[in-house]
């Protein structure tokens, strides 16, 4: 393959992973004005590189997405949900396509039939805006002013309503476009407003076409005016008898100065989009405030508690969202606010009123096309937007600084390794100066050299550790997608929240997370969490959480993987267990205690789920786990509440690099057990190993464990016969979670080696899992006790 | 402008916190009266009638929770807006005093501006 399209593969993957994220976080904060920057950078350098390599479906696939994220960016597009979901689209099956072009140089066939709907649809939201716009262009006058009229505050409508038409007198709305280029013909449009006589309200807006403030031209007019006017139709035309074509006027009647209509309801809310508030002098944080307060009164009508006193929260809550309403002077949604109070009240359910607040909440979060009042502030954002985006590059910059191929950091650590395993043999041949040669001087130099080069080899290895280190959000960041879609598709509302994320583990360790945790967190969605309804039923919050942690913890990494569903049910695992098999007998059933009875999940083959749903497969997930995760030299914990939740801890080793191993002795022969499952080792007399029913056990601190001759086990030499009094060394080995003693004949050193995975013939051995090799040449064989139970 | 100020009783047992928010209140223009205990507070509650309340959780005697509760219990189901306000900023706080009966949650110390916020919200004071 090209080194080029290699590059951009590589490129890309990276660049989709990014977007992801942004995408996700663009849903959860729509307003972030740096992460849409990110996305649309991201898709524009993707566009452009696809351009390069001449892959024009890709191309034009991004072409259109990157214009919907402009859009989004120019606010010319208003920002839906269903955005994110296209785009969302868009990154898979571009992911998709790169995959394949990964393996085959090039594009799927029906690449252009994949991406024709999705382009379709993009381009749906693109030309959107311009139909609207074109559309409110062309539409009479008449339906434009009477949709501005609500803007004016009730108390001067009503005003007007009460004394004008009373009068006699005629009340004009008036609406003026100026032409953008006016001002070079010499006209004034202020000027011209401010001539009108018997002016009662007025009021300026951008129009639609304004650009961004960063490129707004000083020259050319953006603004239109609107206002309401006791005048005559006469004195309007003459006043503006050079530019009639850009002015509405419309005669008013008392009718459309109406006050508090429930037609006029939806209009009326128009009052509270962002850039109304702003016009009627509530500043952004004021906005702020409001919606955190619409947002508690919210969560607390959602927030379960006594029937008794329902009523009263949620007339409270009415009393609360009318004094809003009057304080932000909009008196026409009263009624419907009223009529959803006695609603609720009547049915003693707070539905009704909680869906005004949401209700309101939209809007409140509506985005309209610029206004002037938008702007002014704006005009401070393109210096500072820009000082980010530097700040932002000159970060990425630090964190990557070198793409290396892996396969190279994978030769040099293999070489790093025999280096270990050759400084090793330092001190043996140290000792056969002296001992051999009997040079007591050169066995004392060889020594200090020794010293010398472990400590540089040690700073080697550790710092070859580092460059292997990835930190966990490499593998947890995409379960921000799984939760996402997984919940959309069950109807269950999840939250997912990752803690620690850059905690860093070896690279192979961190892949090797990446499928156990998934099978857990789609257990937690699919079997975990509750659907939002039982949730509610059951007092608990409608949103459900999972939550991962990733720590360090004495040289080991933990991660937990944490719900607050339903927990795991005892008595239905442990009839499971028994049906499957799992279990010999009833009794045994019985006996199990609840917290060892929830552990049975791990075994192999065990599934509570009835029916197998696509997603989280045949349950036989958690036993998949346990291999994969004790595959890397982890554990696997489960602990589960009933009712409150699950939380599955992982403990990994922080590498994989080398192990510590202790060496024991049987038949003087050397074998090697992993340090990390030794319990503890010790000797015992003779007398104090059991025989039950033909096995041998022992016991130690009230447990009872099952004793293995490794002589026997090995088919080495049988023990000698021994008297009385003498002592056994014991080995005690956590596998499976269950203590085992291992009996050998003698304790040796224990070592740091590598492992090396066994080849040939002997790799069929089930007995060892792996060989080192020691400093003094000879090859140390690794134990496989899992294998030898 | 000649109306009526607005009422607004607060409950806390703290004499620093009191005299934070009868400061501030009272320089926003409302009338404030003080509580220093739940059952005091119950008993002013009832008495008279208050635009807003302002309670703390952790009061001597009867906590928050409860008169909160009690309040809305009462024959007349008091449909007066409650802000509850603790130092604990636990979510189960907020949700705790959701379903006793407050409308709002505050997290003390709570900053000026916010609570003037909140307050003007509430008591739809047009500023």
């Amino acid at each position: 393959m090209n080194s080029l399209l290699n590059e951009f593969i590589a490129e890309a993957r990276e660049l989709l992973d990014d977007t992801n994220v942004n995408l996700l976080a663009l849903e959860k904060d729509p307003d972030d004005v740096e992460i849409i920057n990110t996305s649309f950078r991201a898709m524009h350098t993707l566009k452009g590189d696809s351009g390069l390599v001449g892959l024009p479906e890709i191309t034009r696939l991004l072409h259109a997405a990157e214009d919907v994220l402009d859009g989004v960016r120019q606010k010319t597009i208003v920002f839906r949900r269903e955005i994110i979901d296209i785009l969302l689209q868009v990154v898979d099956c571009v992911g998709g396509w790169i995959d394949h072009l990964d393996e085959s140089e090039l594009l799927p066939k029906n690449a252009a039939e994949q991406a024709a709907p999705l382009i379709t649809r993009l381009r749906g939201f693109t030309t959107d805006v311009e139909i609207t716009v074109a559309v409110t262009a062309v539409a009479a006058a008449a339906p434009e002013i009477c949709k501005w009229i609500d803007e004016v505050p009730a108390d001067i409508r009503s005003e007007l309503r009460d004394t004008t038409f009373k009068t006699g007198e005629k009340l004009f709305a008036i609406a003026y476009h100026p032409e953008e280029d006016c001002f070079f013909r010499g006209e004034d449009p202020l000027f011209l407003m401010q001539q009108i006589k018997g002016t009662r309200w007025r009021s300026a807006f951008t129009e639609a076409n304004t650009p961004p403030a960063n490129e707004l031209d000083p020259f050319r007019c953006h603004l239109g005016f609107k206002t309401l006017s006791v005048t005559t139709r006469e004195e309007i035309s003459e006043l503006f008898r050079y530019v009639l074509s850009q002015v509405q006027i419309v005669e008013l009647t008392s009718d459309s100065l109406h006050v508090g209509h429930d037609s006029q309801a939806d209009q009326s809310k128009d009052l509270l989009t962002p850039s109304a508030l702003i016009e009627r002098g509530l500043s952004i944080e004021q906005q702020t405030g409001l919606k955190q307060l619409l947002r508690q009164l919210e969560s607390s009508l959602k927030t379960p508690g006594e029937r008794e006193i329902l009523p009263a929260r949620i007339r409270s809550t009415g009393v609360i969202l009318l004094n809003c309403l009057s304080h932000l002077r909009v008196s026409s949604l009263t009624s419907t606010i009223q009529e959803a109070v006695d609603k609720a009240v009547e049915e003693v359910d707070a539905g009704p009123l909680s869906e005004q607040i949401s209700d309101l909440l939209t809007t409140l979060n509506r985005d309209e096309p610029l206004r002037i009042s938008d702007i002014a502030p704006d005009m401070t954002t393109p210096p500072s937007a820009q000082v980010n985006e530097i700040s932002v590059r000159q970060k990425s910059n630090e964190i990557r600084v070198l793409k290396v191929d892996q396969v190279r950091i994978d030769k040099l650590m293999n070489l790093i390794g025999e280096m270990v395993v050759a400084k090793n043999s330092l001190p043996y041949l140290a000792e056969r100066a002296q001992v051999v040669f009997g040079v007591r001087d050169l066995s004392r130099e060889i020594k200090e050299h020794y010293s010398v080069i472990n400590r540089i080899t040690q700073d080697l290895q550790d710092a070859m550790m580092e460059v292997r280190m990835l930190p966990v959000s490499h593998v947890l960041q995409r379960f921000h997608r799984l939760v996402r879609d997984m919940g959309q598709k069950l109807n269950k509302d999840i939250e997912l929240i990752l803690e620690g994320e850059e905690t860093e583990l070896d690279k192979n360790i961190v892949e090797a997370l990446g499928d156990p945790l998934m099978h857990i967190v789609r257990n937690s969605l699919d079997h975990g969490v509750e659907t939002t309804k039982d949730r509610v039923a059951a007092g608990k919050s409608a949103k459900g959480t999972i939550r991962i942690k990733a720590s360090q913890e004495n040289g080991r990494a933990l991660i937990v993987v944490s719900d607050d569903g339903k927990g795991i049910d005892p008595d239905r695992v442990k009839r499971k267990a028994f049906e499957r098999n799992l279990l010999a007998s009833e009794e045994e059933m019985n006996a199990l205690s609840d917290a060892d009875a929830v552990q049975l999940v791990f075994r192999a083959g065990f599934s509570t789920v009835d029916t197998v749903t696509d997603l989280s497969g045949r349950g036989v997930g958690m036993d998949v786990v346990r291999t994969a995760v004790e595959q890397v030299g982890g554990t696997v914990q489960l602990q589960s509440d009933k009712g409150k939740g699950t939380k599955v801890m992982l403990s990994l080793p922080m590498t994989m690099t080398s192990t510590r191993a202790m060496i024991v002795k049987s038949d003087s022969q050397e074998f090697g057990v992993p340090l990390d499952i030794i319990v503890e080792t010790f000797r015992v007399p003779v007398e104090s190993i059991f025989r039950i029913k033909h096995k041998e056990v022992l016991v130690r601190r009230d447990c009872t464990m099952p004793v293995i001759r490794l002589r026997s086990m090995l088919n080495l030499q049988p023990e000698p016969e021994v008297a009385e009094g003498h002592e056994y060394a014991i080995l005690i080995a956590r596998i499976f979670n269950e203590n085992v003693a291992l009996l050998v004949d003698d304790f040796a050193d224990i070592v740091e080696v590598i492992e090396k995975p066994m080849e040939g013939v002997i790799s069929e051995s089930k007995a060892f899992t792996s060989m080192a090799i020691l400093g003094n040449g000879t090859i140390l064989l690794m134990l496989n006790l899992e294998g030898l139970i | 402008m000649n109306k009526l100020k607005k009422r607004i009783l607060v409950v806390d047992d703290s004499a620093t916190i009191r005299l934070y928010l009868h400061g501030l209140l009272t320089k926003w223009g409302y009338d404030v009266v003080e509580a220093t205990t739940g059952y005091e507070g119950m008993e002013k509650a009832l008495k008279s009638i208050y635009d807003l309340i302002v309670a703390d959780i952790n009061m001597p005697t009867m906590n928050g929770y409860f008169m909160v509760t009690a309040l809305r219990k009462e024959p007349g189901q008091l449909s007066t807006p409650i802000i509850m306000s603790s130092t604990e900023s636990k979510e189960s706080d907020a949700a705790h005093a959701y379903a006793a009966g407050a409308n709002l949650f505050l997290v003390k110390p709570v900053h000026p501006t916010l609570l003037k916020q909140y307050v003007d919200f509430t008591i739809g004071e047009v500023a």
